[in-house]
């Protein structure tokens, strides 16, 4: 059981505040993503969970119990750096056991413990090595181990993969899905990467400029975001947007919805345009298309269409996402919906 | 840069360029050292040439109570500064370790003294230090102590230069550890946080480990340096009183300068060139394996 | 959590007041003793500020010997060293950074090892080499003894080595010679670290006191550092008042340089401290 709630967070580098009055509340045993540009402050967040950068003010509770002021190591969390933070000068049984040690926990204990763990990580054969003598998957590997065995109930970890590799960032990815199904504890997971994001989460919060811009599933956060600033910030090529005028609010639509065609479509928005560029992909393809001043760009399946050609593209009317000018979504419910799309 | 093919003065040019080092070098230092070893052997005045006698100089030497005495006064001193002074500075460093303005002042005062001329410290501190209206009996006084005599006794005179050097010292060393605290990783004190690693596994643990290799290199320029002062006793003590502040390297000089006995003198600078080669081989026995190097 | 105030900040704080009040104390005292009388240095309790500044002490220390010419001789002994040593210093580090030859590991082990050889056992072999050249009635054996700066071949080396290749190699298909690649490509790349290694020198070759007291032999070649030392002799040992005068005019321009580098200066000395 590990719940977490923000109450009335704040935090000021000196007179630079990172989070203002921030409230939130992260789900018992969710794998929960933060995601958002960087400075937006989720390792901010992610420290003052852990005790090391605390609060200038509010409250953190874990379970219901009030940790605002608890030292970080009677917290029942555990961290994995972004740089791992491996005790350089330890093997890598001193560095998993460094914790258990300083905890007193019995040798005997301790041995059966970093056993069980290293080996759920892979790495028993490494545990007489120096840490300068391993790479960096095997690091990253320690790091997990040295926060798994003090058996916490919150994991957190600080953009864990982005010192690695793409290839073993990919493998890394399963293999953390797989810890949180198996630990079934709280992971709370920082990252500037949204495939990351969308691979791994249950749970995303989204952040900009320390403000939260929306929490939800990946599937939700991707086809109903809430803003301008989430509907850009997921999904790659970001998505299309076109004004409707100063002041009055755009429309978007994904890149992956726009259908192309060479005959004019029976959809509800189509436009006829010019290819600028194309990019091959293998798998898929990436468009630039130039119409009536605007520049959009389209992935699509099929590649037979080329550059400086005339194009027709169209759009479902589902696919269609409508933002008010403050930047918010208008959705179909919304009063205005009807008169926005009819302008399209 | 190698490459195929090199002109004859593509070839030459780096000894070109090393020549003038390397003559100063052999000059001033290797041509000495191999001087020093030859009179170490010999029985010279300066007036009379040379005279090959073989071990007598060192004999001699170890006969002397003068000899001796200084070697002791060496290695108090040496033992004080290095046993003492680098234990405190390593504190003061942790201590000011935070980058606040005050530590920032005290750690830039405390430095001064290292650039201000040893000649200018000693004989400010031989005037702090006098016995009859010296700044130190004053503040005892004030206090409620007893004077002191300081320099002028020879109980208190060899504790009395150590302070000083030590003063001298302090900041310099505590910069130096400063400089390397600075490159401890803060994520990994943040990690010992989370494993709860008390104050003195804190330090133990991560902040000494990781400072060892600078801390290793600190102990042995400490104790070369330490072993070949000089000139602060020259200034406040002259040696005295009685022979209470004699170092090995006063020795040296008395017996060539004022004694003209450049055997004896030599015998001895050998001595010191040895002691301190072994003893920087027995730090890297002892501790090279301590060391952690990244 | 802001920073509380606690009882133990506080003894904190007034310990490392008590720290600083410790080490800049001497130095004030030196200063306001050398401006005293005579008669006020011995009074009791004595005064923390002198009744009237005399700024006669320092004409008296110039004028108690031949102290403009001590004062010459420091300025031509660290310039010239200074310069000499630069000399020196260049080509070395260069040829050790960016050239391979055979012989340079052992020649560079040469360079380490006389480092770790101090002045204090080789004094008597060095001081009979300039007696047999006669030369200890003039500044030379001052001046070449610092002319080699092993700890600074080794700095610069250092420094020297960050260069990348390319750089060098573009400058020589730029038709650059060996002297132009030292002097435009090398030279402003290591001037950082040549102006930290000038400085600590500057501060020991002009603060040096044990190679002078060793090399000179008449009271034409004094440097400023023997002089003052001299002062005691000169004036008594209870003239306090005259020899801290001496000491404020030797410190001066350490001091000066101080105040203006010393961020530089704190950082050269810790730099050459770690690598």
């Amino acid at each position: 059981m590990a719940h977490i709630r923000f109450e009335n967070i704040t935090k000021k580098f000196g007179t630079k505040t990172i989070l203002d009055n921030m409230n939130l509340e992260i789900e018992d045993g969710s794998f929960t993503v933060m995601i958002g540009p960087s400075g937006c402050g989720k390792t901010t967040l992610l420290r003052i969970i852990a005790g090391i950068g605390p609060q200038t003010s509010g409250k953190v509770y874990l379970d219901g119990q009030d940790i605002s002021n608890t030292a970080p190591a009677k917290r029942n969390v555990a961290m994995v750096f972004q740089n791992y933070a491996i005790y350089p000068t330890m093997t890598v049984r001193e560095n998993i056991e460094f914790g258990l040690k300083n905890n007193k926990v019995p040798k005997a204990e301790r041995d059966a413990l970093v056993k069980e763990i290293s080996e759920i990580v892979g790495i028993a054969d490494l545990l007489d090595r120096k840490p300068n003598t391993l790479s960096g998957g095997q690091r990253q590997r320690i790091a997990l181990a040295r926060a798994m065995v003090k058996k916490p109930k919150v994991f957190l970890m600080d953009e864990p993969l982005s010192n690695l590799d793409a290839k073993l960032r990919v493998s890394m990815r399963t293999e953390l899905i797989e810890l949180h199904k198996r630990l079934k504890t709280t992971f709370v997971y920082v990252t500037h990467d949204q495939t990351e994001a969308m691979s791994m989460a249950t749970n995303i919060i989204l952040m900009n400029n320390g403000e939260i811009q929306q929490i939800a599933s990946p599937r939700e956060i991707y086809t109903n975001p809430n803003n301008l600033f989430t509907a850009q910030f997921i999904g790659s090529p970001q998505m299309n947007t076109v004004s409707f005028g100063e002041g009055k609010g755009c429309y978007g639509f994904r890149p992956e919805k726009v259908q192309l065609s060479a005959t004019a479509p029976d959809m509800f928005y189509t436009r006829k345009g010019t290819i600028v560029t194309k990019e091959m992909l293998g798998s898929e393809t990436i468009y630039q298309i130039r119409f009536d001043n605007h520049s959009i760009m389209v992935k699509s399946l099929d590649d037979s269409f080329s550059a400086d050609s005339e194009i027709y593209m169209g759009v479902n009317e589902e696919d269609i996402h409508l933002f008010d000018e403050k930047e918010l979504r208008v959705a179909p419910e919304d009063a205005r919906y009807a008169a926005m799309m009819a302008q399209l | 840069m190698e490459y195929g093919k090199q002109t004859p003065w593509e070839k030459i040019r780096p000894y070109v360029f090393i020549l003038p080092a390397m003559v100063f070098l052999a000059i001033f230092v290797v041509y000495p050292v191999i001087d020093l070893i030859i009179r170490s052997f010999q029985e010279w005045n300066m007036i009379k040439p040379p005279k090959w006698v073989g071990w007598k100089n060192f004999a001699y030497n170890f006969r002397k109570r003068e000899f001796w005495d200084s070697i002791k006064n060496t290695c108090i001193y040496t033992v004080s500064m290095v046993g003492i002074g680098l234990p405190l500075a390593t504190i003061i460093a942790v201590w000011l370790q935070k980058s606040t303005r005050l530590n920032n002042a005290l750690r830039n005062v405390m430095f001064m003294p290292h650039v201000i001329a040893l000649l200018s410290v000693a004989m400010v501190w031989t005037w702090i230090m006098n016995k009859d209206n010296g700044l130190l009996n004053i503040v005892l006084g004030f206090f409620g102590l007893p004077p002191l005599k300081w320099i002028d006794s020879s109980d208190t005179a060899l504790m009395s230069v150590i302070i000083v050097a030590m003063w001298k010292a302090l900041g310099y060393n505590v910069m130096l550890i400063y400089a390397a605290l600075q490159n401890v990783p803060a994520e990994l004190y943040e990690a010992a946080d989370l494993d709860n690693a008390s104050r003195t596994s804190r330090f133990f643990k991560i902040t000494l480990p990781m400072i060892s290799p600078q801390m290793f290199m600190l102990l042995i320029n400490s104790t070369i340096g330490s072993f070949k002062v000089f000139e602060t006793i020259r200034i406040m003590t002259g040696g005295g009183p009685g022979s209470s502040t004699q170092v090995l390297v006063f020795y040296i000089y008395k017996q060539a300068f004022q004694l003209n006995k450049i055997g004896l003198a030599a015998s001895a600078g050998v001595f010191l060139m040895i002691i301190v080669g072994i003893l920087t081989g027995v730090y890297f026995w002892a501790l090279s394996r301590k060391v952690h190097y990244q | 959590m802001k920073q509380k105030i606690t009882i133990s900040s506080i003894i904190g704080a007034l310990f490392k007041i008590a720290l600083i009040v410790i080490f800049i104390f001497p130095f004030y005292w030196m200063v306001i003793t050398g401006f005293k009388t005579y008669m006020e240095t011995l009074q009791m309790p004595p005064t923390l500020w002198p009744a009237k500044w005399q700024w006669v002490n320092l004409q008296r220390v110039w004028e108690s010997g031949p102290y403009p010419l001590y004062a010459m001789n420091s300025v031509i002994v660290t310039v010239t060293s200074l310069v000499l040593q630069t000399a020196v210093m260049v080509p070395a580090a260069y040829a050790f950074a960016k050239y391979k030859f055979p012989g340079r590991g052992v020649l560079f082990g040469i360079v380490m090892a006389a480092f770790m050889v101090p002045g204090q056992v080789t004094f008597v072999s060095v001081y009979h080499m300039f007696a047999k050249a006669q030369l200890l009635r003039t500044l030379w054996p001052q001046i070449l003894i610092h002319g080699v700066n092993a700890f600074g071949i080794f700095l610069l080396r250092q420094a020297f080595m960050q260069v990348p290749d390319e750089l060098l190699e573009s400058a020589r298909l730029d038709n650059a010679n060996e002297f132009q690649v030292l002097t435009k490509v090398m030279l402003p790349m290591g001037k950082p670290t040549l102006v930290s290694i000038l400085m600590l020198a500057f501060i020991g070759i002009w603060n040096d006191y044990f190679w002078p007291f060793i090399l000179t032999t008449s009271k034409e070649v004094y440097p400023l550092t023997i002089g003052i030392a001299a002062l005691r002799d000169v004036e008594g040992d209870f003239a306090w008042d005259i020899i801290m005068a001496g000491n404020v005019i030797l410190v001066m321009p350490i001091v000066a340089v101080y105040a203006i580098f010393h961020k530089r200066i704190v950082r050269a000395f810790a730099y050459s401290g770690i690598k």
